[in-house]
């Protein structure tokens, strides 16, 4: 089905864009998310992003469904943190301990729903400073290489690693102090 | 548990809440909103031709090779066409009047002299009709009046009397026409109506120079004087 959405859309097709967008609208719309703090900032950024993929998708040659969700979420990382790039700057990614402020993020502590709790979960990355954030999501959710984060953030990878390490011990903390570190044992 | 399968465990945490999260519709996000607005960003679709190129060059060719053959079969063969014929102009440009070197004491040169007079426009490109020798009846000459030939013709006449042959130029006589105006012929003569017809009456005597000659069709008005 993906296969002939892209063929379509590689002919301009509106109905085939529309279709893609919904296929993946929600999923690219939380990785925005995990780096965007911000939810109106989040929709910007995801605009561009779509809007970079119908662009390159002349250029895309399909394989599989996994690769072309794999290419579009490369396209949308890059999209966020060259927001993050323009609106935070270079030293985000570099600060041992940034004064950034945290996130807004909803409460939904007292979700007991498997779904909000599972939404609580994911606002405690947004309670991370953002080069934290960025690294960790980086490297736990969307699986780069120490190499390939120095290289997207332009620092070294003792940096990327030295953040990453430091981002695990916060979200450890978030979790013990919101009562899911008992569950998890 | 060791510390590195914790950190293990929290990303797995993470990363399997996130897959978990994935088609789930987040929370504040209006999908719809957004694609109206990247609705308008999106490049517009090229609108195909309701005649594609192919089609028109395919059409023109077929239209062109149906003129052609069309063309090619009502034209008229080489064979049947009329031949154009050379037109010979009425007044050719050359004003010279065309001279041909006659023996002089000839009626041939004397014939020739009088066409020659004739400017050369009014001679026709058709070869001369050849000079024939015929011998006249004896009446012919006393029944041309030298009153009415023209002194052309009665100078020819003359010269043919007095040489030693009897040899005339029979030629073919021009119709002769006068040379009226259209007007002349156009311009019948109206009778004047007796109410436009003015009558003069002198009362009294005329002056000397004013005396009417009499004339025979006109008679002298006579007034009695009281």
């Amino acid at each position: 089905m993906l296969a002939e959405i892209v063929r379509q859309c590689q002919r301009d097709n509106p109905f085939a864009q529309k279709r893609l967008y919904e296929h993946f609208a929600n999923r690219m719309y939380r990785l925005c998310r995990r780096y965007v703090p911000d939810a109106f900032e989040t929709e910007e950024v995801l605009m561009n992003g779509f809007l970079k993929i119908f662009r390159a998708l002349g250029t895309f040659e399909y394989r599989s469904d996994d690769e072309l969700e794999v290419w579009m979420k490369r396209i949308m990382v890059n999209e966020a943190l060259m927001y993050l790039r323009r609106k935070v700057g270079q030293k985000a990614w570099s600060l041992d301990h940034p004064d950034l402020p945290e996130a807004e993020v909803p409460h939904a502590a007292q979700e007991t729903d498997a779904d909000l709790q599972a939404e609580a979960i994911h606002d405690l990355i947004l309670r991370l400073p953002h080069g934290y954030r960025t690294v960790f999501c980086l490297y736990a959710i969307e699986g780069y290489s120490h190499r390939e984060i120095a290289a997207l953030l332009g620092v070294s990878e003792n940096t990327s690693k030295s953040q990453l390490s430091k981002a695990r011990a916060m979200l450890q903390k978030l979790l013990i102090k919101n009562g899911y570190e008992q569950e998890r044992r | 548990m060791s510390k590195k399968e914790d950190k293990h465990e929290l990303d797995e945490l993470f990363r399997g809440n996130a897959r978990y999260l994935a088609d789930q519709p987040p929370r504040g996000f209006d999908q719809e909103a957004v694609w109206q607005q990247l609705q308008t960003q999106l490049p517009l679709r090229p609108r195909r031709r309701k005649w594609p190129i192919a089609w028109v060059a395919a059409a023109a060719v077929v239209a062109l090779t149906v003129l052609v053959g069309g063309v090619w079969v009502l034209w008229p063969e080489p064979g049947t066409l009329p031949v154009a014929q050379p037109q010979v102009p009425k007044y050719p440009a050359s004003p010279a009047p065309s001279q041909v070197p006659v023996a002089p004491g000839t009626l041939a040169a004397a014939t020739t002299k009088q066409h020659s007079q004739v400017p050369a426009r009014q001679v026709p490109s058709a070869p001369e009709p050849k000079a024939e020798a015929i011998v006249p009846p004896p009446s012919t000459p006393a029944e041309v009046p030298a009153g009415v030939a023209p002194p052309e013709v009665a100078e020819v006449l003359a010269e043919a009397g007095s040489a030693e042959g009897t040899l005339v130029v029979k030629k073919p006589e021009k119709p002769r026409f006068r040379v009226v105006h259209v007007n002349e012929l156009r311009a019948p003569e109206v009778p004047q109506t007796p109410s436009r017809l003015h009558v003069a009456v002198r009362i009294g005597l005329p002056g000397p120079a004013e005396v009417p000659v009499a004339t025979e069709a006109r008679p002298w008005l006579r007034v009695p004087l009281p």
